[in-house]
């Protein structure tokens, strides 16, 4: 009897999915590059989290579900914060792991509801039993319960709510997101400040010590906020803390190749050599390096270039943006941006697409050192900022 | 146990335990009081308890009223005690009296009052029923798995709600609990596990790591508390968190959960112990009640031919058969999943499989639902109404299931 006590009490009456056992070691391997043990434990629950309840939406969601965000960026959000993303057409799940025995409450970082880019529709309460190898999924609700409910906890910067006021069953929202998608989720969120570049660079020499054990709480939210959502500072966050050398270095990159996390993300070189040998107009002395990563724009495959020139005392970089089909053109409306480090614009640093054109493209004269962030309109897939040195 | 039959004492007395047995009812003055004068100002007829339930359920929702949560709480008395039985039945725990799962039960009063609406032709009964089963599956599951743990990982694995609750059960202090919260937060950050898998018996942290936790901590209390607070040793922080863990072992030890359960004002405390001056004038207005009363009768019996069909539909299709086998033996025979796994498929390990139909089962019937609520009742649907739904089916399925079945 007591067998079948503790089969029944194994599993709970929600949804439940078992961790795949095959998978643990190297995810466990996988989240090694983190500051401390607390951020690395951290970052394998949100992984195993994440890597288990992906396939159930995979194969329940009417729309297909993608993970907000580049895998190895994720690295740069585990290392302060709890929780991941998965955008299902229009709407956003927030999954919020934990490994609490009991499941009492929500308890959502306040990065996932009042970072506007972050924020999402649902919260999903999750508990990770590392130890049973089974994701339990515990209860969800909405960006506008969190937030109206005044739930806020300025203790630990969280938004929470009881197990008392979630929906439990996961099923229900997939029907719901289904037969009901026009249903309010979100609250209106204000825009964070911007942060000048000598307001940012303190805040990066200070929490970036990997000393300062709770960096979420150190300085008042809206810097902080601030700081994580452009994902260029949020980068260069994780890296000092880490320790880790600069990886965005565009000179670097064509001296000793392109360094781990910008690979990661999609960074190529190549050089002209291979298309002018194979037209017999090799010039070895004045081969270009090229840098080039693929975006996905509305659904379009397209490419963005930088070249870069100069001498490392007055470099000079171009960027182009290309539609990566053959004969492809850069639809009319298209921008792309060139701007610096803190998102300040200068002069001729936009190039717009009137109508439709083979390529967009920027010139920009720069300061050695200095960084420089594109973006484009639309916004690509999984658009996250990046600061590039030149 | 004797059922109650007089609508008076349904909604004013409370079940006594005596040596773990049904003991007797036990009348509350104030609420007998308030169940007369409501009756009295009532015109006739309305002697149906169920009718009852749904007032005093609007009453709460309508004025947030104390009495009126005290008449539910009566109310429910049977419904817990046969959910108790039914659970003690299933689940052989020494450690648990009827009582106990009785407390357990009654506990979720309130998670019932919030997600209750009459709206969809749900019996409130009948939905808290399905409620106390649940809600104390859960529960033991949770305490029983905490049984397994050392201090340290208990710790890890303990809500900032739980130990919240645990701390001001155990009788500490408010401006101490955050002091406490702080050196919980610290202990976290030092203490995490290091290897793939979190260990339930998390060893003591050693000298050193109790060092840096109080280091961490004095450190910390400057900005994140009050910054004239009095820095502390690791002697000191080891004491504190050797606390919070009695203080959650002892919140989830069985002989305390009626303590946990308080029968009048929630942890909020912020019921109000008013009623609506004259109830005749607003919801009782007899026309209205009447004509809604005669509705809902109608709205059961639409809901019961909407999913009868709705089953019948699915029982014609030949791949939909295993899924209706399934549903009968949970919902119809009371078997665990487990025990259907084995019954079906001649092992435990199909477990999944039973736990999936049976929720594609609810989804498919939600869905049917929902378009009758949607065009019928005129109600806009979004995901909470969908969870209610999901629960008025789940009652459904056990009550008709049940019946086909005898």
């Amino acid at each position: 009897m007591i067998d079948s006590t503790q089969e029944i009490l194994a599993k709970s009456t929600n949804l439940w999915l078992e961790i795949d056992r095959e998978k643990i070691a190297q995810t466990w391997e996988k989240s090694q590059p983190f500051s401390s043990p607390q951020s690395r434990w951290r970052a394998y629950l949100n992984r195993i989290c994440l890597d288990t309840i992906f396939p159930w939406l995979e194969a329940e969601a009417c729309t297909k579900p993608t993970i907000w965000q580049q895998e190895s960026i994720y690295n740069s959000f585990w290392e302060f914060v709890n929780g991941s993303a998965i955008n299902l057409g229009t709407k956003r799940l927030i999954l919020v792991p934990s490994e609490t025995i009991d499941t009492s409450e929500i308890r959502v970082p306040q990065e996932w509801v009042d970072i506007p880019s972050w924020a999402g529709d649902y919260y999903l309460a999750i508990q990770v039993d590392t130890e049973a190898e089974i994701v339990q999924f515990v209860g969800y609700t909405t960006h506008l319960q969190l937030k109206q409910q005044e739930n806020y906890s300025s203790r630990d910067r969280t938004y929470s709510l009881d197990e008392e006021f979630l929906n439990q069953d996961l099923d229900l929202l997939m029907l719901g997101l289904e037969i009901c998608p026009e249903e309010t989720t979100r609250k209106s969120l204000d825009s964070l400040p911007s942060l000048p570049q000598e307001q940012a660079n303190n805040l990066l020499a200070r929490l970036g010590n990997s000393q300062v054990a709770f960096p979420r709480r150190a300085v008042p939210f809206q810097l902080w906020g601030a700081l994580l959502e452009h994902g260029g500072w949020r980068k260069i966050l994780y890296q000092k803390r880490l320790g880790i050398q600069e990886q965005w270095s565009v000179f670097q990159w064509l001296k000793n190749g392109i360094s781990e996390l910008p690979e990661q993300i999609g960074w190529r070189t190549f050089n002209l050599e291979s298309l002018a040998g194979a037209r017999g107009e090799i010039n070895t002395k004045e081969i270009p390096t090229i840098l080039s990563r693929k975006l996905v724009i509305a659904g379009q495959e397209y490419e963005l270039q930088i070249l870069a020139s100069g001498t490392p005392e007055e470099p000079e970089a171009t960027f182009k943006l290309r539609n990566l089909s053959l004969g492809g053109l850069i639809p009319g409306g298209f921008k792309l941006r060139i701007l610096t480090e803190d998102l300040q614009s200068f002069e001729d640093n936009e190039d717009l697409a009137t109508t439709a054109v083979e390529e967009l493209t920027i010139e920009v004269e720069l300061e050695p050192g200095e960084g420089l962030v594109w973006e484009t309109e639309p916004i690509p897939e999984n658009y996250d900022r990046e600061i590039l040195r030149f | 146990m004797q059922p109650r039959q007089d609508l008076i004492n349904i909604f004013s007395t409370f079940l006594e335990f005596n040596e773990d047995r049904f003991g007797g009812w036990n009348s509350d003055a104030k609420l007998r009081q308030s169940m007369e004068k409501s009756l009295a100002r009532s015109p006739s007829g309305k002697e149906q308890a169920e009718f009852w339930a749904l007032y005093w359920h609007q009453v709460w929702q309508d004025c947030y009223s104390k009495t009126a949560r005290e008449h539910l709480y009566a109310y429910l008395q049977e419904t817990g005690y046969y959910a108790a039985n039914k659970i003690r039945a299933r689940l052989r725990f020494t450690e648990y009296s009827l009582s106990d799962y009785f407390q357990i039960a009654i506990a979720r009063v309130d998670k019932v009052l919030r997600n209750f609406n009459s709206q969809h032709g749900s019996s409130f009964k009948g939905y808290a029923a399905v409620a106390f089963e649940k809600g104390i599956i859960d529960e033991l599951r949770q305490v029983n798995q905490a049984l397994g743990y050392s201090n340290f990982s208990l710790l890890r694995r303990t809500s900032e709600r739980r130990l919240k609750q645990s701390l001001a059960t155990y009788g500490v202090a408010a401006a101490k609990i955050d002091k406490y919260l702080l050196a919980w937060d610290c202990f976290k950050i030092l203490h995490a596990p290091t290897q793939a898998t979190s260990n339930r018996q998390t060893a003591e942290p050693d000298r050193e790591t109790w060092n840096a936790i109080a280091q961490l901590y004095n450190s910390e209390r400057i900005s994140q508390l009050n910054p004239s607070e009095s820095e502390i040793n690791a002697a000191t922080i080891q004491q504190w968190l050797n606390e919070c863990a009695t203080a959650v072992r002892n919140y989830i030890a069985p002989q305390n959960r009626s303590l946990n359960a308080p029968l009048s004002g929630q942890e909020t405390g912020e019921l109000q112990d008013i009623l609506p001056e004259s109830p005749a004038e607003s919801l009782l207005t007899p026309l209205i009640e009447q004509e809604e009363q005669q509705q809902r009768i109608s709205e059961q019996e639409q809901i019961n031919s909407i999913l009868t069909a709705a089953l019948a539909k699915l029982a014609e299709n030949p791949k939909k058969q295993q899924l209706l086998d399934i549903a009968r033996l949970y919902y119809g025979q009371e078997l665990t999943q487990q025990e259907i796994s084995l019954q079906l498929f001649g092992n435990k390990q199909k477990q999944y499989v039973v736990s999936r139909s049976l929720a594609k089962l609810k989804k498919a019937l939600v869905k049917e639902f929902a378009e009758w609520v949607k065009t019928k009742l005129h109600i806009s649907l979004n995901t909470v109404v969908l969870e209610q739904i999901g629960a008025t089916i789940e009652e459904w399925l056990e009550k008709c299931l049940i019946l086909k079945e005898s």
